[in-house]
């Protein structure tokens, strides 16, 4: 216990001095291990990412990028605004529809809400919506993102748990979308009680709308690829991202026409940057949690739940509520890659489903993104909208509500999550 | 001299991390297009070298990361301190990064010299210690980078 203690302890504090979480981890791992001899470390670092399921998320993000620089978003948005303008509140409900849509193709929060808010809070703003309004049902709606299959985190507690990536992209599928709807619920409730108006007064016709329908489908059939490839046992988590990425080119460089050689080539040094902060994590983190491994770190944890709770659904309560609080302070990726392992591993002696546990885990570590006080995906929003953070504080409970009685809802309910990878995948 | 040495490892970090990218998305498409077509037998090769491909590109990429900052932090203390408290605070994140990476460089060279008699298991020629080799070059890289970023915050 004592080497746990101090493990975490070195770890915190550095975090807490400002010290990215590459090196906090690492400085811990180096100090773990003192007594052993050093080839551990640069041993374990490249037994981390020498996985092929991991070789899948530079082409899930390279798929993405491919398709933000082809002009993808600008088409969903006119899309989605076409379809539920005409409705109260209609642009409101078009940024949670988009981040849906999007959230497929996009696999990553940060990126979704970066790419979202970029274009949709200023034409809010213009529109008479609020600036804290607006902030607001961008953040949250990013947070579909990596629920809703494809998703790169799934791919990643996938890979840190060795369960299946097929399944955990079908469970996540219900909560996901489960999610959307509660978000536009509570959107909805705001649009009445602040008098915000509508975007158009009539349906477009519908000629319009099947245009703007026709130019955006195509796009749609990269996370079609991805979901059914692997569902179907067709391809590999890798091999599924490299189609998508082919397909993702044909779209954008043969059907949009905006996908140039500079273009391509850019959005594959972003992808690349992304693998490396991403990777560079997990690479100091597998020293580190083998430490963790030796010291008997998920009997500890099993023992300190048992303290407060009883049975699979209390002891899954105190782990979400655990992820949701670290979440607020700690990004959802390198939070999934420190404890998604030893969580997993105590959940398997509480009899959780690992399925079950692995969406629950990703949907409270991300509503912790936009909690108060840190914030990551409001404050940057609140950066695109020009906005103290404080302002969006009257208004960001009621969504925090509305996400955490979903996932609520999931925990108690483990078949909101499992039902559908067992029918489609046994 | 600075100048040179920041856009001369950036230009070549980048070529070759979109070399091996392009490269591993290539293999990894044909290889598809001949499992499911059968004019070919798929490479058995592709998996193997797409895996040591990406790490080698991970590896190559680690220290701009360093020097974009872009790595995960959780900074929401830090920054509410003073610039003085901040400055010694960086200090601090650069030694540390420095011990870490030093030990890894150091620890590597037995690591990579122990691979060299074996080879990786679908490409025969080519001994595991080479592909091992990138470690002590990645990380070395990002030794340089966080000596330089501890000079320049002690000479601001």
């Amino acid at each position: 216990m004592t080497t746990i203690l101090l493990l975490f302890a070195i770890m915190l504090v550095l975090v807490a001095i400002g010290v990215p979480l590459v090196y906090s981890i690492g400085g811990a791992a180096v100090v773990g291990a003192m007594s052993m001899n050093f080839t551990f470390l640069p041993s374990r670092m490249f037994t981390g990412v020498e996985s092929f399921v991991l070789a899948s998320i530079p082409f899930f993000l390279l798929a993405a990028e491919i398709l933000s620089s082809g002009g993808l978003i600008q088409r969903m948005i006119t899309f989605a605004r076409l379809l539920i303008g005409h409705i109260r509140g209609g642009l409101a409900q078009v940024n949670i529809l988009v981040s849906m849509i999007f959230a497929g193709i996009q696999a990553s929060c940060t990126a979704d809400s970066a790419a979202i808010g970029g274009v949709l809070i200023p034409a809010m703003v213009r529109e008479k919506y609020d600036k804290d309004f607006s902030v607001v049902v961008t953040a949250t709606s990013s947070c579909c993102g990596p629920i809703i299959p494809p998703s790169i985190l799934m791919v990643l507690y996938a890979f840190l748990t060795n369960t299946s990536v097929a399944k955990l992209f079908l469970g996540g599928a219900i909560p996901g979308v489960l999610l959307g709807f509660a978000l536009m619920g509570i959107t909805h409730y705001w649009v009445v009680r602040r008098g915000y108006a509508r975007s158009r007064e009539r349906i477009a016709p519908i000629p319009e709308i099947a245009k703007a329908g026709a130019a955006t489908s195509p796009a749609l059939l990269v996370p079609l690829i991805i979901v059914l490839g692997l569902v179907g046992g067709l391809v590999t988590p890798t091999e599924a991202g490299v189609l998508a990425c082919v397909a993702a080119i044909i779209v954008a460089g043969l059907l949009y026409r905006e996908l140039s050689k500079s273009k391509f080539v850019g959005a594959l040094k972003r992808a690349a940057h992304t693998t490396a902060v991403i990777w560079a994590v997990i690479a100091v983190s597998t020293p580190f949690s083998e430490l963790l491994v030796r010291n008997l770190f998920a009997a500890k944890i099993v023992d300190g739940i048992s303290t407060i709770a009883s049975g699979p659904t209390g002891a899954l309560l105190v782990m979400t509520l655990i992820i949701f609080v670290l979440g607020m302070a700690v990004d959802t990726t390198p939070l999934l890659i420190m404890l998604a392992s030893p969580l997993y591993e105590a959940g398997k002696l509480f009899g959780i489903d690992p399925i079950h546990l692995g969406v629950v885990l990703v949907m409270a570590a991300l509503i912790g993104t936009v909690s108060p006080p840190v914030s990551i995906l409001l404050c940057l929003n609140c950066g695109i909208a020009k906005i103290p953070l404080s302002e969006t504080f009257r208004i960001i409970w009621s969504y925090l509500a509305v996400m955490l009685g979903v996932v609520i809802l999931c925990v108690i309910f483990p078949e909101l999550v499992t039902w559908l990878p067992n029918l489609l995948s046994g | 001299m600075a100048d040179l040495y920041s856009r001369l490892t950036q230009r070549v970090a980048e070529t070759l991390a979109v070399i091996l990218f392009t490269a591993v998305l290539a293999v990894q498409t044909l290889n598809i297009f001949f499992r499911y077509s059968q004019l070919f037998a798929p490479w058995g090769w592709v998996e193997e070298f797409s895996k040591y491909a990406l790490i080698w590109m991970f590896f190559l990429l680690w220290h701009l990361s360093d020097r974009q900052r872009s790595h995960f932090v959780v900074d929401f203390l830090v920054t509410k301190l003073p610039q003085g408290a901040r400055k010694w605070l960086d200090v601090i994140q650069h030694l540390v990064a420095i011990v870490f990476s030093a030990l890894v460089v150091g620890s590597s060279v037995e690591y990579v010299q122990s691979g060299m008699g074996y080879s990786t298991q679908s490409i025969q020629a080519l001994p595991i210690g080479v592909v091992y080799a990138i470690i002590p070059i990645g990380v070395g890289l990002v030794l340089i980078e966080r000596v330089r970023m501890l000079v320049h915050t002690l000479r601001s």
